[in-house]
């Protein structure tokens, strides 16, 4: 998804074009073959084969769209999706209070608040539970405030949930939004200013339109997000709170067995769409993006505690639920469950001790690894070529890049839910592990192929380098990309638990499905599952702190400069 | 830890080469986690190589999905309804008569109607009839007519826990009505049944004394062990319906002596309920006489002193045949050998729309009425008829 920021922010090169050797049709076709059977085996025949079922008996099946739990569920998922517009606004203001942090203060920010992305929903909803705890005996956020709310509880519910939304993705949309920001244009808005615009038509006629294309991307972002709300309810909400909470994607885990596939493939062709028309203002506003003036030369940084208190408030806000899941792993198992952290010791790392040697949990993390491992090399491998044969000028005009941009981003915002069904009957005689491993890579190429084509298309070409080598050429030049895209495409896996659930495969062997059976019992397990959540939690982290510098620059400029 | 670091290490290599290895052990899944898994592998571990897994909940899904080969070879499941289960049913190895002899009514049931062969056999039962308090604080009522418990702790977030209430006043008032609810017998029209509306009536009422709506809403947050620790450990409530495996529990955060129990209570001249649950293990078709040996090793009678044995006498676990030797546990070790009025849990025998399960079938129906009379103070008698109407809905056929 990050790689819409392109299409957003283009960076006027003005170098002199590059001219590229063709290749021919036939080979060109070899080289998007992989990428192609992948993501139509595993999503669009599926997702037909889904739409063609759901009408199998007329529009009969649509009636389970009026039922009343499925109407709670859809417009809870419509709540979720309204909640995506909170997220942005929220990403905008922090990006606004951070606009001249200056280097190292904006540098700080933009790393602490993208660092929960990485972080599994699970391990969020895992946090959140342990910190608005209605004892406030457990519960951080009733101890503070000296109650008693059950803020798990009716209501209550949508404030924790909303929180743990923003925490985890408001992160993302301040990413976005900053980099705009400092690509505001200010002479423009020094001219209108100069003519005696007044201070309404400049927000109208200058700031907002500018920012129209960042907010539609920041909006995507969250709503993909929105949309795939399920392992934070599962692991978050107490059992009796699922159904007030849950959407539709969670709904029709629960419930598609007794629905039967016909009625099960309507409600999920139904969710799709109350996704798609979501999704319609974010794709119109990706259209009619302005084009953008280059990033202005830095503002000078203002010092002072206005803009430093508030950055430092938010840092320490957007560290708390870290610190949280840290302390809660580091306490005695019987203390955790009787008493929030601040009542102190008995400290120890029995809790790490046990984790490591419970045999279940040390295998899937090593399975989770190695997976996570092949898709990764599997989504380069498909992703790689095709990227670079849809940079191809002369292959794939610039005009028709957008239908196929169109389609990816379809592709990524669509629930798995939509093609399960299909899917399991299909891929099950390939034997659980690759299965596992071509659904995950299928699911993540689209993303890769549309971050690799953005750095592809600004990789100037070599001079004297000769055709065949010109592949490796670009994937060297165009390396922060690639790195992008991988970890990406291991981030997803590793922190994946609707796939894994959905497809029914003795998910066993999954970090986070491990992670999520040992919170059965969730306050007096609080310890043992903080231990999990933080070694689960770890790995991505670590791996997103290790590349920061290569993401930045995929994210920004995907090219090697 | 340098031991379990050598371990991490070296799982990595494993998990690369488990395809590869010669004869795979025996694959056996579980429901549980944390310390109650602990105890299992320690069982395990006595008969040699076998590969336990936890599957969750979600094993129902497992047992029924269409990748044949993920089948475990033995599966210790909870829901006895399950066995019943037509796309389960099929794919589940008969036990030999050789295997070990369990008591009459346990055998009874995991036969299914007009035949001999078990399904399975009984690894763990447990006694869901049970009020616990701080020992020396609590008197028994005379009666569940009219029963004000008083400060009660209910654990709502876990849906079991609300439908345990249900089937105890179900079974203490209509008895009769019980065995139409649940396969093979079901039909829809038992649920419409003018006892079930009462049942329903009775244990809001109940519930409804016992909570304002403050309480009821933190009550919905309260899973199982939260509410044991608010009678034994924080001390704001006093009294807790829960199974006989609350036991551990009260001793790991209260400590030893501070509990007793008493029966639920009956209703009026009907004899006092008795709702049983427990964990049967079954061996599946593709696991062969290996799994069929397994399940017989497993639910044997015990001779001698070993694993399971251990994990009877430390509490919380009770088996068809070993009796235990803490106090608190033998009269409900007997009444469970017993069997006098004993039905078996009935949100776990129930399948398609009632099955249990967060968010779903019974465990929802039950958990709005919770949350209508005790947060939304709707009265009893509506709340009971609303109730009725989704039990009634959701028990016909392809009906969510």
């Amino acid at each position: 998804m990050n790689s819409f920021m392109f299409e957003v922010a283009p960076h006027h090169d003005a170098r002199i074009p590059v001219v590229r050797h063709g290749i021919s049709r036939w080979r060109a076709s070899l080289y998007l073959l992989l990428a192609v059977l992948l993501s139509a085996g595993v999503i669009l025949v599926p997702l037909c084969a889904t739409v063609v079922l759901s009408l199998s008996e007329g529009l009969g099946a649509y009636d389970v769209l009026f039922d009343g739990k499925v109407l709670q569920a859809l417009g809870n998922s419509f709540v979720w999706l309204v909640l995506a517009v909170v997220v942005c606004v929220v990403g905008l203001g922090l990006a606004w209070l951070a606009r001249n942090a200056g280097p190292v203060l904006g540098g700080v920010l933009r790393f602490l608040l993208v660092l929960p992305a990485a972080v599994s929903p699970l391990t969020t909803g895992a946090i959140f539970r342990l910190m608005f705890d209605a004892n406030p005996r457990r519960g951080l956020v009733n101890a503070l405030f000296g109650t008693e709310v059950a803020f798990l509880g009716p209501v209550w519910i949508w404030l924790v949930f909303g929180l743990a939304l923003i925490w985890q993705w408001a992160g993302v949309a301040f990413l976005v939004f900053h980099e705009a920001l400092a690509r505001m244009p200010t002479n423009l808005l020094r001219m209108a200013r100069a003519f005696g615009v007044g201070r309404r038509r400049r927000l109208w006629s200058v700031l907002l339109p500018s920012l129209a294309g960042p907010a539609a991307l920041a909006y995507l972002f969250a709503l993909v997000a929105a949309a795939r709300v399920f392992d934070v309810v599962l692991m978050g909400a107490p059992g009796s709170m699922q159904a007030e909470i849950e959407g539709g994607g969670l709904f029709w885990w629960r419930h598609h067995g007794d629905l039967g596939d016909t009625r099960a493939s309507a409600l999920s062709v139904g969710l799709s769409a109350l996704v798609a028309v979501m999704a319609v203002p974010a794709l119109s506003g990706l259209r009619g993006r302005a084009t953008w003036a280059e990033p202005v030369a830095a503002a000078p940084s203002r010092k002072g505690w206005r803009v430093w208190l508030p950055s430092v408030a938010v840092s320490v806000l957007w560290m708390l639920p870290f610190a949280v899941l840290v302390l809660t792993s580091l306490r005695d198992p019987v203390a955790a469950a009787l008493s929030g952290w601040w009542s102190g010791g008995p400290w120890t790392l029995g809790s790490y001790a046990d984790a490591l040697a419970d045999a279940g949990f040390v295998h899937a993390l090593g399975t989770t690894l190695l997976r996570a491992f092949v898709v990764v090399c599997l989504v380069l491998l498909a992703a790689v070529p095709a990227a670079y044969v849809l940079a191809h000028e002369h292959l794939l005009p610039r005009r028709a890049w957008r239908p196929v941009l169109l389609v990816a981003v379809a592709l990524a915002v669509l629930p798995p839910q939509a093609f399960a069904v299909p899917l399991q009957q299909r891929l099950s005689p390939v034997g659980t592990a690759p299965a596992l491993a071509i659904v995950h890579a299928a699911l993540v190429i689209p993303l890769a192929v549309l971050v690799l084509h953005n750095a592809f298309v600004r990789v100037p070409a070599p001079m004297l380098a000769r055709d065949r080598w010109e592949l490796f050429h670009v994937v060297r030049e165009a390396r922060p990309a690639v790195v992008l895209a991988g970890v990406l495409a291991f981030v997803l896996v590793w922190n994946d638990t609707v796939v894994g659930l959905l497809l029914n495969w003795p998910a066993g062997d999954h970090l986070q499905l491990i992670v999520l059976e040992q919170s059965r019992h969730f306050m007096s397990a609080a310890s043992a599952v903080a231990a999990q959540a933080v070694i689960a939690t770890a790995v991505p982290v670590l791996v997103v702190v290790a590349t920061a510098r290569w993401l930045y620059r995929g994210l920004t400029r995907g090219v090697r400069r | 830890m340098s031991l379990s670091r050598r371990t991490f290490l070296a799982a990595i290599p494993a998990a690369a080469l488990a395809g590869c290895a010669g004869e795979r052990p025996l694959q056996v899944a579980v429901v549980w986690s944390g310390e109650e898994l602990r105890r299992f592998n320690e069982v395990v571990d006595e008969y040699g190589s076998v590969n336990v897994y936890s599957a969750g909940d979600n094993i129902g899904a497992l047992l029924r999905g269409p990748a044949q080969e993920v089948l475990p070879d033995v599966a210790v499941i909870p829901r006895l309804g399950l066995l019943f289960d037509p796309s389960i049913q099929g794919r589940i190895r008969p036990l030999t008569e050789a295997g070990s002899r369990q008591p009459e009514f346990w055998r009874g049931l995991v036969t299914p109607y007009g035949s001999d062969e078990r399904l399975g056999a009984w690894f763990k039962i447990a006694h869901k009839s049970l009020v616990w308090h701080r020992a020396g604080e609590g008197t028994p009522p005379a009666n569940l007519d009219g029963w004000q418990p008083g400060r009660l702790a209910i654990g709502a977030a876990d849906g079991w826990v609300l439908s345990d209430w249900f089937e105890n006043v179900l079974l203490a008032y209509a008895p009769e009505v019980y065995g139409g609810l649940f396969p093979p017998l079901d039909n829809a029209d038992w649920w419409r049944a003018p006892q079930v509306a009462s049942v329903l009536k009775l244990l809001g009422t109940i519930w409804r004394s016992a909570f304002t709506p403050e309480q009821g809403r933190r009550a919905l947050t309260m899973q199982f062990h939260d509410s044991i620790l608010d009678v034994f450990v924080y001390r704001t409530a006093d009294l807790v319906a829960a199974p006989d495996f609350a036991l551990p529990v009260i001793e790991r955060y209260a400590g030893k002596g501070v509990a007793a129990h008493f029966r639920f209570p009956a209703y009026r001249q009907n004899p006092p309920p008795l709702v049983v649950g427990g964990d049967v293990a079954v061996a599946m078709k593709d696991g062969g006489e290996k799994a069929v040996d397994f399940v017989n090793w497993l639910t044997r009678e015990r001779k001698k002193p070993d694993a399971l044995t251990r994990w009877v006498a430390d509490g919380g676990f009770l088996t068809p045949f070993t009796l235990p030797p803490h106090e608190l546990l033998r009269e409900p070790a007997q009444e469970l050998k017993a069997a006098a009025n004993a039905h078996y849990d009935l949100s776990d025998r129930l399948l398609g729309g009632l099955e249990g399960g967060d968010g779903r079938g019974l465990w929802r129906v039950l958990t709005e009425l919770f949350t209508d009379v005790t947060v939304n103070t709707v009265e009893p008698d509506t709340a009971a008829r609303t109730a009725q109407d989704k039990l009634y809905a959701g028990s016909r056929e392809g009906a969510l």
